[in-house]
């Protein structure tokens, strides 16, 4: 293997002198693995004026120091911020790839060689990033934060990556470094900007980095920085605009996190495709014919998009079932009628193929729409031409999440499941929009002509995994798919039900797709397999490591 | 047909609703009571979905926790080699494992295609 020679750039400006001396050593330690001796290591520091003298002999000190790394120090003769400081260590850096770490960050040992062995596996990456974790101001280590691999419209919403971020220096460049005036979101900015260019990161799935806790750095509170949620609104208002999406971007009560609303080009129409038998239920005490509800929970939803019920219905059900529906949608309904044996993913198909509209929400009847303005929410996610479907946040109607997305890490099931609908979920996952490795069919959108050019839902699943199968179809097109907390339905499926799923169908999902079928990149390594609440391997989750104290006693911290 | 004076008008009114009963007058009271019960019943089952979603939560916080306590555990009864061993060895398992696994795997799709 052979590795690139690295610049580590960091902008100093007033750190624990023990801090900046271990961020130091453990670059220092990175040469330690012999490929990357061999490509090299560069050191940057910018000294942005700090006014502590010992950071100042600490930089002479390490700048003088003749280790393996080379180390260089530039002194700025005012103080400008963490943009002007970066920039400045960007432009003396000498190296293939820039290495971002701040002044007080700790590398962990072998971090440069992981790096180098993962763009040795993929020279073209421009951008990698590994995982993180937080270094507690006792300096233990703790909250490790595992990421998804790239996932370009979650960090539309937030700054997920963070930490470590290693970048190819000619593109770092070519779009012109840090942005003046973003001095709090200035990586969130960088990342966005390198994304516009260098998009899909690879990414390293190991800690790589210790991010220290001070009580002034975003990573303590990220409320410490109030100026900092402007400057990442204007990051991603700038960035959306230079991709030709029209948003408004606005804050949330999460720190760190905020939320696009989607301009809708022209006026869409959508076709609410919903098969159904007019089941009855009993819903919050009282009976309902299910579709009767679902529909007119989104009779409201035509301010933004022309709607069209297509409604799949069994031969047999009862004509109180046509005639509500009739009297509810009015002109609004298509009925197309259903003389089958039971077929999900037929009904669905033919109330496709029935449909009138550019975009088409595939929906079960048990169902009841939350949030007004789901259904363009969905129609504003789906007109980027290479998103091929949306899911929306489904809950059961006791509120908790039945839906956020799907998960196939090591199994097939909704990510979050059963998590309280108000719980941001781990690393804010359940409040952000973001690529999710497959939807359910319960609620998602797509555009009509991408579902006919898949040619529609495998009717070899006539009950189970449909969604999934097309959920891999659409990803094996090269369609990104999308979860949004900001679409929401009731979805009335007992959570104590459990379908009956034919082991016919378990081996046919599996026959089509493999492996691959449980490597979900929206997952981590780091987590535990074939569960869905995103609980780390042993040992990986952060908990303080047990350990021997000079004293002869043991410890768990 | 007879005009029917005032007086008589409204106590005719009241025997009628005496013989329909509630029914006359509260149909519409009882669509609103119907709503009004589901709203409260959707109250209910929401406070007992957030207790449950915080079980759930706290299931993985508990889970969580046992493995790392396990895990300590084990590593506390160990001698310091031993402990070494155990480290790589569960370290081969979880991580290296995997990845030679997916490896494998690419490579024979490379091989394949």
């Amino acid at each position: 293997m052979s590795a690139p020679r690295f610049t580590v750039v960091t902008a100093v400006y007033d750190p624990e002198p023990d801090h900046l001396r271990e961020c130091i050593a453990s670059i220092d330690a990175q040469v330690a693995d012999p490929a990357v001796a061999a490509g090299g290591v560069e050191h940057v520091l910018v000294d942005d004026c700090s006014t502590r003298p010992d950071i100042a002999e600490i930089l002479r000190m390490a700048e003088t120091d003749g280790g393996p790394v080379r180390r260089r120090v530039v002194r700025r003769s005012a103080n400008g911020g963490i943009v002007a400081a970066s920039n400045d260590a960007v432009a003396a850096a000498t190296g293939e790839f820039v290495v971002l770490v701040d002044h007080d960050d700790v590398l962990v040992d072998g971090a440069l060689a992981a790096i180098a062995a993962a763009l040795d596996a993929d020279p073209a990456a421009d951008v990698v990033y590994s995982d993180h974790d937080l270094m507690r101001p006792d300096g233990r280590c703790a909250w490790p934060m595992y990421k998804p691999d790239f996932s370009l419209e979650r960090l539309r919403c937030h700054n997920y990556i963070t930490h470590l971020v290693v970048a190819r220096r000619s593109v770092v460049d070519r779009i012109g470094g840090f942005t003046p005036g973003t001095d709090g979101a200035q990586d969130h900015d960088l990342l966005l900007r390198l994304a516009e260019v260098s998009a899909p990161f690879l990414h390293v799935p190991q800690i790589l980095l210790h991010w220290r806790q001070a009580p002034s750095s975003a990573s303590f509170d990220s409320s410490n920085k109030p100026e900092a949620i402007n400057g990442q609104i204007r990051a991603v208002s700038s960035h959306l605009d230079r991709c030709g999406i029209d948003a408004v971007v606005e804050p949330t009560d999460q720190p760190g996190v905020v939320r696009t609303r989607r301009i809708l080009s022209g006026r869409p129409t959508v076709s609410v495709v919903i098969p159904t038998r007019g089941t009855r239920g009993r819903v919050w005490g009282a009976d309902r014919i299910m579709i009767h509800d679902a529909v007119a929970s989104m009779l409201g939803e035509t301010d933004l998009v022309d709607l069209e019920f297509v409604v799949v219905i069994d031969e047999g059900t009862e004509p109180v079932v046509n005639r509500g529906l009739h009297r509810l949608a009015g002109d609004m309904l298509r009925v197309v009628g259903y003389d089958q044996p039971f077929n999900f993913s037929d009904k669905i198909n033919r109330g496709v193929e029935a449909a009138g509209g550019e975009y088409v929400l595939l929906l079960n009847d048990d169902t009841e729409m939350i949030a007004p303005g789901s259904i363009a929410e969905l129609v504003g996610l789906a007109q980027q031409n290479d998103v091929g479907m949306v899911g929306a946040k489904l809950l059961f109607d006791d509120g908790t999440l039945q839906h956020a997305g799907h998960l196939y890490h090591g199994t097939i099931t909704h990510a979050l499941l059963g998590w309280p609908d108000s719980h941001p979920g781990p690393f804010n996952m359940a409040n952000v929009v973001r690529e999710c490795v497959g939807a359910t069919a319960a609620a998602a959108l797509m555009r009509r002509d991408v579902f006919l050019d898949l040619g529609g839902m495998n009717t070899d699943f006539p009950a189970n995994y449909n969604d999934v199968d097309f959920s891999m179809t659409v990803r094996a097109a090269g369609y990104r798919i999308l979860w949004t907390p900001h679409a929401s339905w009731y979805h009335f499926e007992s959570r104590s039900f459990s379908h009956p799923i034919d082991p016919a169908e378990t081996e046919l999902i599996e026959a089509r797709w493999g492996e691959g079928l449980y490597i979900d990149p929206y997952s981590n390594p780091n987590l535990t397999r074939g569960r869905n609440d995103w609980l780390e391997l042993p040992l990986r989750s952060g908990a303080p490591p047990y350990e021997d104290l000079p004293d002869g006693r043991r410890s768990w911290g | 047909m007879p005009a029917v004076d005032g007086t008589e008008g409204s106590g005719e009114l009241k025997r009628l609703r005496d013989l329909v009963g509630p029914s006359e007058i509260s149909y519409t009271e009882l669509l609103e009571d119907r709503e009004q019960a589901v709203l409260v019943a959707k109250k209910a089952a929401a406070e007992a979905g957030e207790l449950r979603g915080h079980i759930v939560d706290l299931s993985v916080q508990l889970s969580r926790a046992r493995q790392d306590l396990e895990y300590q555990q084990v590593s506390a009864a160990m001698s310091r080699p031993a402990r070494v061993v155990y480290r790589v060895r569960r370290r081969i398992a979880t991580s290296v494992t995997p990845r030679v696994a997916a490896l494998v795997r690419r490579v024979r799709r490379t091989l394949s295609t």
